[in-house]
């Protein structure tokens, strides 16, 4: 009962899209459109080596010839993309940040609106012991503990950085999981993507505590385009967060973001995400087209990925967290919610292609659609012939709430093994009235038994959360649906 | 030119350039708009999402010439419910034989016939024939329709026909043509039909059938329909169904897939009457370089209608087995309950499965549920038969044969049902 009382404080006590708030800062705005001087001028911002521009200039030549997908289960009017800005951020001087002390006040607050600490020993006075890096518009404005990361030989910071402080492991790696070429976004991200987190683990090194990244869309007209590398070096293990919010705004804004994971033998990398960019108002009038392309490479033996998603934000997302299971004995895993109310249109699942022997995968995922909303599962799970002994056990549910929302299930099994077993099951179906009966009958109102139910139908995945996500997220889950009962 | 356009233009010349038995404006209309529709994307290719599986690359080598009319004697032909006396028909390369015919049942409310005879001696058939599938949806059905020329007719009214009718499809295998038997199924008014279907083919030549059905089932109806597919080694057969089922009416099909180089199987089934039901079961084997797809479509369009599905598939050698089935709930189609399950054994380390169960449900009053498996037989269940003496060849044709006709358990009709069960031995045997 307390844990069920815990619920419902929570839910009562948030109010709707709270991040939807503009902080009022001077950019430093490349021209709009997109064209190869654009792309000069990011690289020439980030001060970038010859290499990197060169691979900027390839990805955008080949984007030019590549058309939008329209294979997803999702409506939007045609994108301008030359209707855009590529390049914003906070004018701090010509140097970026030296410590906390340079960053703009503006943006400090801001985060501490969001609920970020930025400052060390506040997180210190606190109970999270999380490293973050926070990303406005275009640039990373902070990142924490680096010290006492690199201690340990963690790198954690921004990519641009990583650029010209480890060359040669961004070299190998950029890339390599999502090549340039990999999709009409992706391919679009490679060559205009200004920032984001890089990390790599060491060998043998078990990251001492949760490395976070806080992603911030501030400016209107502005793309974000980042780009997260992390590397889980042979026998290392880190756990991942990723959070991102945005403000409230009539326009549509793109986000297309890449993530490579590559994980080497016995690493182990958990990736989770709450995704809460600003999901529109009730009318469909803005929010953010959220087209992402997260892949994950396990590399070497026993290497083991689990990706978490709870998607409650955003007008349109488009996200498939994938994991290449190349070595033996490797691990996949992609647990996720995704809330949709309102006129929110999702289109997410996931890959799990089986390549090495012994190889097992889990996919449990939960749909949630409210209102005149539209969610879809789409995932594929593939044994390629020598994933001998290979495992995968696929859960869809969907939950419909009202009348006019749609829930969709488009799985692909291909098999091409004979030891390798592949089981799917997937249901649908509203929420029972007996189960609202009984709420209501103790005196609880219909919409917070909603939450509650809900928050129940989708335990198998929240509890997969590290701890501060998990009662954050569970927070979500409520607001999100509200006004879609009654 | 791709393959796939080169086969789609060899295949419009010979519709312009054919000449059918004199006819009736309407049924020239009907022909027109299905070339029409058929020109227009052609034969598809792998880049439509329900084709993703199979490459019609594999047509390679058919010339697009019509199937000639070919005799075929008596003894040719095996029945498979002789010892039944029942309604026998006949068709060669979509030809109806009435030498090798016997209709028994006419009058009072059954109208069982060769197409030609509908087409050319009455409007009758005009009131259903198109007019349930449309040409739009399916290019195989558009171009079945711009060859319509025969096929079966089978109209019940208010009769419970218990006694199956056995329609047999044969292909000669000529020249690497093509044929498009074209058939109707009408039961209404608290009828019932019984209907078991049986394509083969001769011969090792290349050869192409393009069926196309229409079925309608209203009013306190119910239609059983079993199917048998066993062409040629290197017979294509590309059937599609298309069902309509109405008021308190059932819709219940069995397929059996066995042969053919490629033998694509569709079914597309719409449960628009209060408490319509459709119940689509199936069992796909393959094994050499076979390729079986078997793509299904249920949409419940209003409220209160039930659907279950049930198909299962071995696949040995080199085979390719493709299962889809999509179940579709409409706005306001409450009430709804669709179940799907789809479960595959791979008996060689080179054979593929394929599969995409599928839900698209736009209404919240309702249950449904898919579930797919794909894996090897089970070590256990091979050991337990094993230490009791059984040879491992007959160990294994034991459980798959035990798992395979599972998916036939609602068969209600003994004799039908024995029919399956030999078809499935047989084709362990081989």
């Amino acid at each position: 009962m307390v844990a069920v009382k815990e619920t419902l404080d929570q839910v009562q006590t948030v109010e709707k899209y709270k991040y939807g708030f503009v902080t009022d800062i001077e950019a430093d705005q490349a021209p709009k459109g997109l064209n190869e001087d654009i792309i000069r001028f990011i690289s020439k911002k980030k001060d970038e080596p010859s290499w990197l521009l060169d691979w900027r200039m390839k990805a955008y030549e080949h984007w030019l010839g590549m058309k939008e997908p329209d294979w997803a289960k999702v409506g939007y009017p045609k994108i301008d993309y030359q209707d855009a800005f590529y390049y914003s951020a906070p004018k701090s001087g010509d140097d970026g940040p030296e410590s906390l002390d340079d960053v703009d006040p503006e943006i400090l607050e801001t985060y501490k609106k969001l609920g970020i600490p930025l400052h060390e020993q506040e997180v210190l006075a606190g109970v999270k012991n999380v490293a973050v890096d926070a990303v406005f518009d275009s640039v990373s404005v902070a990142t924490t503990f680096k010290e006492a990361l690199s201690k340990e030989g963690i790198i954690f910071c921004p990519i641009s950085e990583a650029v010209k402080d480890h060359p040669e492991l961004v070299r190998k790696y950029l890339g390599s999981v999502v090549p340039y070429s990999d999709n009409f976004f992706a391919t679009l991200n490679s060559a205009v993507f200004t920032d984001g987190s890089f990390v790599y683990i060491p060998k043998g090194v078990d990251c001492p505590m949760e490395l976070s990244t806080y992603f911030r869309i501030n400016a209107s007209n502005t793309g974000q385009f980042e780009r997260t590398l992390i590397i889980a070096d042979e026998g290392s293990k880190v756990s991942y967060l990723e959070g991102c919010t945005a403000p409230m705004r009539d326009e549509n804004q793109l986000h297309a973001a890449v993530v490579e994971l590559v994980v080497l033998g016995d690493a182990d990398i958990k990736y989770s995400t709450v995704q809460n960019w600003y999901p529109g108002d009730e009318n469909g009038v803005g929010g953010i087209y959220n087209f992402v392309t997260k892949r994950a490479a396990c590399r070497g033996k026993n290497s083991k990925v689990s990706w978490t998603q709870v998607e409650t934000g955003s007008a349109i997302t488009w996200k498939y967290p994938s994991c290449i299971l190349q070595g033996d004995n490797s691990v996949g895993e992609f647990y996720s919610v995704a809330i949709t109310n309102n006129c929110q249109q999702a289109d997410t699942g996931t890959k799990m292609i089986h390549l090495g022997k012994n190889t097992s995968s889990k996919i449990i995922a939960k749909g949630i659609s409210a209102g005149r909303s539209q969610s879809t599962y789409r995932g594929l799970v593939k044994m390629m012939p020598k994933a001998e002994e290979s495992r995968n056990y696929t859960q869809c549910d969907s939950l419909l709430i009202g009348k006019k929302c749609g829930a969709h299930t488009v799985p692909y099994i291909e098999s091409r093994n004979q030891s390798a077993k592949v089981e799917h099951e997937a249901t649908t179906s509203k929420i029972a009235d007996d189960q609202l009966f009984y709420c209501r009958q103790r005196g609880i109102s219909e919409e917070d038994a909603v939450a509650l139910i809900v928050n129940g139908f989708c335990r198998d995945v929240l509890q997969e959360l590290p701890m501060e996500f998990a009662v954050e997220a569970q927070k979500l889950v409520g607001i999100s649906l509200e006004g879609s009962v009654g | 030119m791709s393959l796939v356009s080169e086969i789609t233009r060899n295949l419009v010349n010979e519709q312009s350039t054919m000449q059918f038995p004199q006819s009736k404006p309407w049924l020239e209309s009907l022909r027109a708009d299905g070339i029409d529709a058929f020109k227009k994307d052609g034969l598809p290719d792998i880049n439509i999402e329900k084709w993703k599986y199979t490459n019609l690359n594999q047509l390679n080598g058919v010339t697009g010439e019509r199937s000639p009319e070919v005799a075929v004697n008596q003894d040719q032909i095996t029945w498979l419910l002789d010892e039944v006396e029942t309604n026998k028909l006949v068709f060669v390369n979509g030809y109806f034989k009435k030498s090798l015919s016997k209709i028994i049942d006419v009058g009072q409310g059954i109208r069982i016939s060769a197409l030609c005879n509908e087409l050319l001696n009455s409007d009758f058939i005009n009131n259903y024939l198109g007019k349930i599938a449309s040409t739009a949806d399916n290019p195989l059905f558009a171009l079945n329709t711009a060859f319509i020329e025969d096929g079966c007719s089978i109209v019940v009214e208010n009769c419970k026909l218990l006694k199956p009718i056995e329609v047999v499809y044969i292909s000669t295998g000529s020249n690497a043509t093509c044929h498009y038997p074209r058939n109707i199924i009408i039961a209404r008014n608290n009828a019932e039909i019984n209907i078991v279907e049986r394509h083969i083919g001769f011969g090792g030549e290349v050869y192409m059938s393009n069926g196309a059905t229409e079925i309608l089932v209203e009013d306190h109806s119910k239609i059983n329909h079993y199917r048998i597919f066993e062409d040629a080694v290197n017979g294509i057969n590309l059937s599609s169904v298309r069902a309509v089922v109405k008021d308190y009416s059932c819709y219940n099909s069995f397929v059996l897939s066995t042969g053919g180089r490629l033998n694509r199987c569709e079914i597309d089934v719409s449960c628009a009457g209060d408490r319509a039901n459709a119940s689509l079961s199936g069992v796909y084997t393959a094994r050499d370089q076979q390729h079986t797809d078997h793509t299904t479509r249920i949409e419940h369009l209003v409220p209160n209608t039930t659907s279950v599905e049930n198909y299962r598939g071995a696949l040995d050698g080199s085979a390719r087995g493709i299962f889809q089935g999509s179940i579709f709930v409409a706005v306001g189609a409450d009430g709804t309950d669709g179940r799907m399950s789809n479960k595959n054994l791979l008996l060689s380390s080179q054979a593929e499965v394929n599969a995409k169960p599928q839900l698209e449900i736009y209404a919240d009053d309702v249950q449904c549920a898919h579930g797919c498996t794909t894996g090897e037989l089970d070590d256990e269940a091979l050991f337990y038969l094993r230490s009791r003496g059984i040879t491992e060849p007959n160990a294994r044709a034991i459980l798959v044969e035990g798992f395979l006709n599972e998916a036939f358990s609602g068969i209600e009709e003994q004799t039908i049902l024995d029919v399956f069960h030999e078809k499935i031995r047989d084709w362990m045997v081989i």
